[in-house]
Formats: structure tokens, C-alpha cells, sequence
């Protein structure tokens, strides 16, 4: 998108996004998308080096992004051109977020603590176990105490924590039992090394504290990947703007200073600031990051415009309606960030299973510790087995069964450009039987090369259809408005309130004339001529006066890019691929033909979609693929539903997954990754709750220690982990096969 | 028995020492690009930026 414009950002954006750094010194982050190899890293630290501003300037591959330091003496402007000759686009962080990498770093180093202690300390005690005698197991016994205390007080913090906070509100998580055991262990451990023991399980507490950090780390690692993405997306919305102020004067003020009301201006080449109203000026904007149509849209006086979207034509001013935390835009991050970490929601169901989770661990341990001491009278043996109980029974494995496969797959699904609106439909998506696809703006596109205008349309009925057509999001619409776009002759379209009517058409009333655009059958009056009218591929749109047909408008039917390959990937997962169409037999037919659909129904309206879609989810969940207005009733009756970013705002709304790219394999990856996701989280509670089944009777028994209760804990959490991961390797090597599908789809063509 | 009171100080001090480098090496953001790291050594240039930059 960005590298079309090569785009940099302005001197005054540059310089409110920069941060003193030093004396005379700002420092900058500067995201460079492009930047792919060594030689992009060279070119850019060379030729940014040589500006006389730069003080330091070190590139990034990893993140793809560039920190520059420069003199405050010297305009930035210099460092700019530098980028932009280099043909590099660049984009403003929002903000660099330096808790967030603080956080990961001291996870890191918690880490480090606890490895480094865990495995003295096993050393020591492999030392101990293999028979020491009497004096060097005290020695040994002393050093591990020395090493282990002071690294789980540090390492475990983590933990205490978390704990501690939960407690102190009277609530309790996962952290609680977990502190619980590792201070008991602790405190065991200690009471034994003073009273001479035989056994001392220090190893078992630190190994605990590690490999719960492995956990921790892994997690952490994995939802800064995954907010990364979102991250890009925010970089779209400019930093700052120029507001007309009262006096007539530009100011330039931070997007997010920007208030409802306030007079912006947006140059050529600039990108919305904030979700506004055009109120002066007329242009072009460049909605791609929007609606992914990448034909710019036209926008006058009066017109909504987003924040994000691409000026590509004139100057023009806009009122601003939303402040830039409720702009569309940051929505749209946040319903992406939403999706992608889904934290919220499995915090919660977490939380909520420890609630219940917590105080029957407890209460295990304590009936653990009072039986035993029944029965035996031996109070240390007592402790050792609740403390066994209390780690084994730790539900961390089955806390990461579950998020863990979904912070993985919501990852994958961006990597292909699918944006997972919520967590619970990966699940559905996972168990769809059935793949229903609307036609128009579907399986095919609409852009301007589809519509073929010759002498039969005359300018005065272009002027009727471009009147109804202007406020309509029908992908015919669109295209009726950008097709030969003759600025004078749209400037002066009717003003007339235009009634859509779904499935048929637009309609109003112009100089006392009922005007339609649309179905045959619905606009022109008593027309018997429609079947042996377009037996082609072409669909068409009428235009009448009072029934009488004006002219028609044929639209050709582009197949969408992938669509092809995307049925044949569909039907080889043994999946029924249905499509609906309001459009005439005609055109549906070519269209099913091209695909290979065998089940193609065309001329439906948009309630006969609904009870279709209710009947074919009687007997299997369905997908449904749909774009518009007509579709989303049965993007409501499917069990899940899916939209291609280009299509209206109701639809992406209405959809659990948005495909951003305009390639149709997106539904086949979207379907093969839930399909992993949801036979790896079945086969992650089954390893979790199995685990617990069969180690719990064999704790209660007396005959776990602590340290095998420690690793087999740990082991669990690692395997479910691992087991996650698989997810991403497997999908990576089955899609590396589908690599011939393109090739086939060019073949084909 | 004698042999440890100095064995055991010298492995854990090996020990601290790796500790202790690892963390340094987290500290000064060695971590931060680890794609970048693999052609930098291709990069004939071996002076940072910054003193290139002084000396001219």
C-alpha cells in the first residue's frame, strides 16, 4: 500500500514525533516496511549517516525499523530526502513502548536467574543423590540453600506478585497455589538443611520457578509478535495535522490534541488525521486501508471521510467528527489487537476456571496434609505430600491449552492477511462443513474494466445512473461512479433522496419520473424479453423511466484473484462449496462453470439466502462468504461468516474473520488453520487433564516427591506448549505444497 | 572433603561469571535484531557509523 506512494513522513510530523534524547539531540524511530536484506540495512545506514543532522543511526531488520539521532541545529528535512531517495516509504511509530519491551526483558532476566540457579543446584544435588557423605551433603546441602533462596526470591517475584495482588482483593488466580508451594517448598527446604535431612528439595523449587518462567516468557514473546501487527496498522493514522485555527492561521497539532470540531487541512499525499467531514474542497481519497478498493474514491463537501485514507487528489478541509482514540481507524486497531492477543477474554475464562480451580487445590492439598498426618503422625511426611499436591494439581498446563493455540493461529491468520474479529470462531470456522459464497463482489470483482460503455449510453442516462448510484455502496454502483469519471458531468449529478431497495435496485424520483437502476425484472415494467436476454457472463443493470427501459449497463464478471484455486483447495478438504447469487442464471451459470461450483443458485433474494443458509446449517455448520448488504442476513443465520475487506462497513461488521488481501485463498487458509487450531487445543486438554488424572492418585499415595512432581508440572506446560507450536510448523509445510496452486490458477487463465 | 571448599566456589563463580555475561549481553540490546546481526558480518565496514563520522 505504502510502497506505492513511497511515502515519508512530513518535517513537522517528523519533528513531534522525535523525543530529546540528549543536549541538542532527538531521537527517532522510524518504521521502514521494506527494508528486506543486508544490503537495505547498509544503504540506509550509510546514506542516513552522511546527512549532516544524523548523530547515530542503526537499522533494525528484525522489526524493520530505524533509530536515528539527530542534532538539533540542523532541519530534519535533509534525513527525509535521504529516505525517500533511498525509494524507501517510512511511517512514524506511534509511540515506542519501552514497558512493554521492560516487561519482556525482566521476564528474561528472571529467567536467566532461575536456569542459572536450577541447574547449580541440581548439580549439587545429582551430587548428593549419587551418596556424599554425611559432612560434604551438609556442605552441599548449605551451598544449594545459599544459591536457591536468594534466585527464587528474585525469579519468583513474577509470581508473588501476581498472587499477592489477586489476594489482597480477595480474589484468587493461578499464581496463588503456585506461590503457595514454592514458599512452603522453600520454607521445608530450609527447616531441613538446619535439622540435618537426609533429602533437601531446594532442586525441586527453583526448577519449578524455571520452567514456570519458560512458560511465562514464551507467552509474553508471542503476544508482543502478534501486537506488532496491530501496531503497523495504527502507523497509518498521521501524527499530527494542520488545523485552521480562528484567526485563519495553520497550526500544526498532534492527532491525538485533535477535537470534535476542529478545521483540518489535508494536502495532497497526506493521510487523514482523524475520522471527519469534508466541508471544503473536493479530491480523491485512497480508501484501500479501509474497504481494501483500491480505486480512490471520490469526496466532496458533506462526505465522510476516515482517518487513515490516502489523499491522492486535491486539497481539501475537513470538520473533524471523532477524536482520534474513536476514530475508525483506532477501532479498527483495536478490534485487531482484540482478536489477535484475545487477552481479555481468556484472562477471563482463566480466571474464571481458577476461581473455582484454586480453592479445590487448596483444599486437596490440605485433606492430603491431614489425612497423612492421621495416619501416620508424621508431620514432615505429611507437608511433603500436600506440597506435592498443591504443584501437581497447578492448572498451568490447562491454562495454556487453550490461549496458547489461539494466540498462535490469530498470528498465522494476519501472516495471510486475515483479521480473526473473535477467539470462539476460530472454533466454528474449525467444524464448517459447508462453504456458501455470494457472487458479486465475492468469488468475482467489480472494477472499472468491467463495465464497457459504447455510444448506446448517452451522457444524459450516464447522468441518471450516476445520480442513484452516488450514495450507494453496490459494487455496480461504485464502479458506475469511477467509470470514465468526468469531474464537470459528476459535479452536477440530481440532488434526489435515492431509496435502495435490496436485491433490486435503486430508485428515485427525478423531474416527477420514477427513475430505477437495477433487476430487470423489478425496474422495467412487464418485460418478458429477460431470458433470452444476457446468456453471457455479463451481468447487467437496467435503467428505466417509469418501466420504460433507458438503457443497460453489462457488467462483465473478473473472477476474484485465487477464487479458482480457493473451490478446488475447498473441495479437496471434502468440503460442499455452495454459491448463492441474487444475479441472473446467466452469468451465475459461467461464473459456477469457470469455479467448478456444481451447486450454484441464482436469483435469490436476500431472505431466500437466509432460510437457504438455515436449512444447509441443519445438517452442517456453515461458512458464509459474502460482502453486502443482501448477504448479511446470511452471514447472521451461518454459524460463521467471513468478508473480504472491500467489502460494506454492515458486512465487515457482521463478519467473525475479515480477509484483508484480495486473494480468495484466504478462506481455504483461514479454514486449514482453524482446523489445526481446533484438533490441537482438543488434543492440549486432553494432555492437560490427563496429565493431572493420572499423576494426582499417585501424589496422594505418597509417592511423588516434590521434585518429580515439580518436573512432571513442568513437563506438561512444555508439551502443551510444544504441541501449540505445531501449529505453525505444520501450516507453514502444508501451504509450502500449495505453492503449484498459483501456478495452476496462470495455467488456467 | 577439602577438595570441594574450593571446587564447588570455582564452578558456581564459572557459573556467575556466564550469568553475569548473558545479562550484560540483554542489557546492550544484543538481542534486539538477530536478522540483521547475520549480514552485518558481511558488511566490510567494520567502525561504527558514529566514529566514521567523527573522524571526517
Amino acid at each position: 500500500m505504502a510502497t506505492d506512494h513511497a511515502t515519508v513522513p512530513s518535517v513537522d510530523e517528523f519533528i513531534l514525533a522525535s523525543s530529546t534524547v540528549g543536549e541538542n539531540l532527538y531521537g527517532i524511530v522510524l518504521c521502514i516496511p521494506d527494508m528486506k536484506c543486508g544490503s537495505c540495512i547498509g544503504r540506509i545506514e550509510r546514506n542516513l549517516g552522511a546527512v549532516e543532522a544524523v548523530q547515530q543511526v542503526r537499522a533494525n531488520l528484525t522489526r524493520k525499523q530505524v533509530s536515528i539521532q539527530w542534532m538539533a541545529e540542523y532541519s530534519p528535512q535533509a534525513i527525509l530526502n535521504s529516505i525517500a531517495g533511498l525509494g524507501f516509504a517510512a511511517t512514524l511509530l506511534d509511540t515506542p513502548k519501552p514497558e512493554k519491551d521492560a516487561g519482556i526483558k525482566s521476564n528474561i532476566r528472571a529467567l536467566a536467574v532461575s536456569g542459572f540457579a536450577a541447574s547449580n543446584v541440581m548439580l549439587l544435588s545429582v551430587a548428593v543423590w549419587s551418596g556424599a557423605d554425611e559432612s560434604t551433603r551438609q556442605l552441599f546441602h548449605w551451598v544449594s540453600a545459599a544459591i536457591a533462596i536468594p534466585a527464587v526470591a528474585y525469579s519468583g517475584q513474577l509470581f508473588f506478585r501476581s498472587a499477592w495482588s489477586a489476594v489482597r482483593v480477595g480474589r484468587t488466580n493461578m499464581d496463588v497455589p503456585v506461590s503457595i508451594g514454592i514458599v512452603l517448598a522453600v520454607l521445608l527446604g530450609l527447616y531441613d538443611t538446619i535439622n540435618h535431612a537426609e533429602r533437601v528439595y531446594f532442586e525441586a523449587v527453583i526448577m519449578l520457578v524455571f520452567v514456570l518462567l519458560i512458560g511465562r516468557t514464551l507467552d509474553n514473546l508471542m503476544r508482543a509478535r502478534a501486537s506488532n501487527a496491530a501496531d503497523g496498522l495504527r502507523a497509518m493514522e498521521p501524527s499530527g495535522a494542520y488545523v485552521v485555527t480562528e484567526s485563519g492561521k495553520l497550526e500544526y497539532r498532534a492527532t491525538v490534541q485533535l477535537s470534535i470540531g476542529d478545521k483540518v487541512r489535508v494536502k495532497t499525499g497526506e493521510r487523514v488525521p482523524v475520522d471527519g467531514i469534508v466541508y471544503s474542497g473536493q479530491s480523491y481519497v485512497d480508501t484501500s486501508i479501509v474497504d481494501g478498493e483500491s480505486t480512490p474514491k471520490k469526496c466532496k463537501p458533506g462526505q465522510q471521510v476516515y482517518g487513515g485514507t490516502l489523499n491522492v487528489s486535491t486539497e481539501f478541509f475537513v470538520r473533524v467528527t471523532a477524536s482520534a482514540d474513536k476514530s475508525f481507524l483506532a477501532q479498527m486497531h483495536n478490534l485487531v489487537q482484540f482478536a489477535h492477543s484475545s487477552k481479555s477474554v481468556y484472562t477471563q475464562i482463566s480466571d474464571k476456571v481458577s476461581r473455582w480451580y484454586a480453592p479445590v487445590v487448596h483444599a486437596a492439598a490440605l485433606v492430603a496434609f491431614v489425612l497423612w498426618m492421621y495416619l501416620t503422625g508424621d508431620v514432615h511426611k505429611a507437608i511433603t505430600v500436600a506440597i506435592s499436591v498443591l504443584i501437581i494439581t497447578c492448572p498451568c498446563a490447562l491454562a495454556l491449552a487453550v490461549p496458547m493455540v489461539h494466540v498462535i493461529a490469530g498470528s498465522q491468520l494476519l501472516r495471510h492477511g486475515i483479521i480473526m474479529k473473535n477467539g470462539s470462531a476460530l472454533e466454528k470456522l474449525g467444524s464448517v462443513g459447508t462453504v456458501v459464497f455470494d457472487k458479486t463482489g465475492t468469488l468475482t470483482v467489480v472494477d472499472t474494466q468491467s463495465l464497457s460503455l459504447d455510444t448506446t449510453h448517452s451522457e444524459q442516462h450516464l447522468k441518471l445512473a450516476r445520480s442513484l448510484s452516488q450514495s450507494s455502496e453496490h459494487p455496480f454502483a461504485k464502479v458506475l461512479m469511477t467509470t470514465s469519471g468526468n469531474d464537470a458531468m459528476q459535479s452536477d449529478l440530481f440532488k434526489c433522496k435515492v431509496r435502495d431497495v435490496p436485491a433490486c435496485g435503486l430508485e428515485a424520483i427525478i423531474d416527477g419520473e420514477t427513475i430505477r437502476l437495477g433487476r430487470r425484472s423489478w425496474a422495467a415494467d412487464n418485460d418478458s424479453t429477460e431470458a433470452n436476454l444476457s446468456p453471457g457472463n455479463e451481468s447487467e443493470s437496467v435503467l428505466t423511466s417509469n418501466g420504460r427501459i433507458l438503457t443497460t449497463f453489462k457488467f462483465s464478471n473478473p473472477i476474484r484473484k485465487g477464487a479458482v484455486a480457493a473451490v478446488a483447495r475447498l473441495k479437496s478438504k471434502a468440503l460442499n462449496v455452495i454459491m448463492i447469487s441474487g444475479d441472473q442464471l446467466g452469468p451465475v451459470a459461467e461464473v459456477a462453470r469457470q469455479l467448478q461450483i456444481s451447486d450454484a443458485r441464482s436469483g435469490a433474494l436476500p431472505e431466500h439466502k437466509v432460510s437457504m443458509v438455515q436449512d444447509l446449517s441443519n445438517t452442517m455448520p456453515v461458512l458464509m462468504v459474502g460482502d453486502g448488504i443482501n448477504d448479511t442476513g446470511a452471514m447472521a443465520a451461518a454459524h460463521v461468516a467471513m468478508a473480504p475487506g472491500t467489502a460494506a462497513s454492515v458486512g465487515r461488521n457482521m463478519a467473525d474473520f475479515i480477509f484483508i488481501k484480495q486473494d480468495m485463498n484466504a478462506v481455504p487458509d483461514a479454514i486449514g488453520i482453524a482446523q489445526k487450531a481446533k484438533s490441537l487445543v482438543k488434543q492440549n486438554i486432553v494432555l492437560a487433564i490427563g496429565y493431572n488424572m493420572l499423576v494426582l492418585p499417585l501424589a496422594y499415595a505418597g509417592l511423588v516427591t516434590p521434585l518429580i512432581a515439580a518436573v512432571a508440572m513442568s513437563l506438561s506446560s512444555i508439551i502443551v506448549v510444544a504441541n501449540s507450536m505445531r501449529l505453525s510448523q505444520q501450516y507453514r509445510l502444508w501451504y509450502k505444497q500449495d505453492d503449484l496452486v498459483p501456478a495452476m490458477e496462470a495455467a488456467e487463465l | 572433603m577439602n577438595d570441594f571448599l574450593f571446587l564447588v566456589p570455582i564452578s558456581i563463580a564459572m557459573g556467575i561469571v556466564g550469568l553475569i555475561v548473558f545479562l550484560w549481553t540483554l542489557r546492550s540490546d544484543q538481542y534486539e535484531d538477530l536478522d540483521g546481526a547475520a549480514y552485518r558480518i558481511l558488511d566490510d565496514e567494520d567502525a561504527p557509523i558514529k566514529e566514521r563520522k567523527s573522524s571526517k
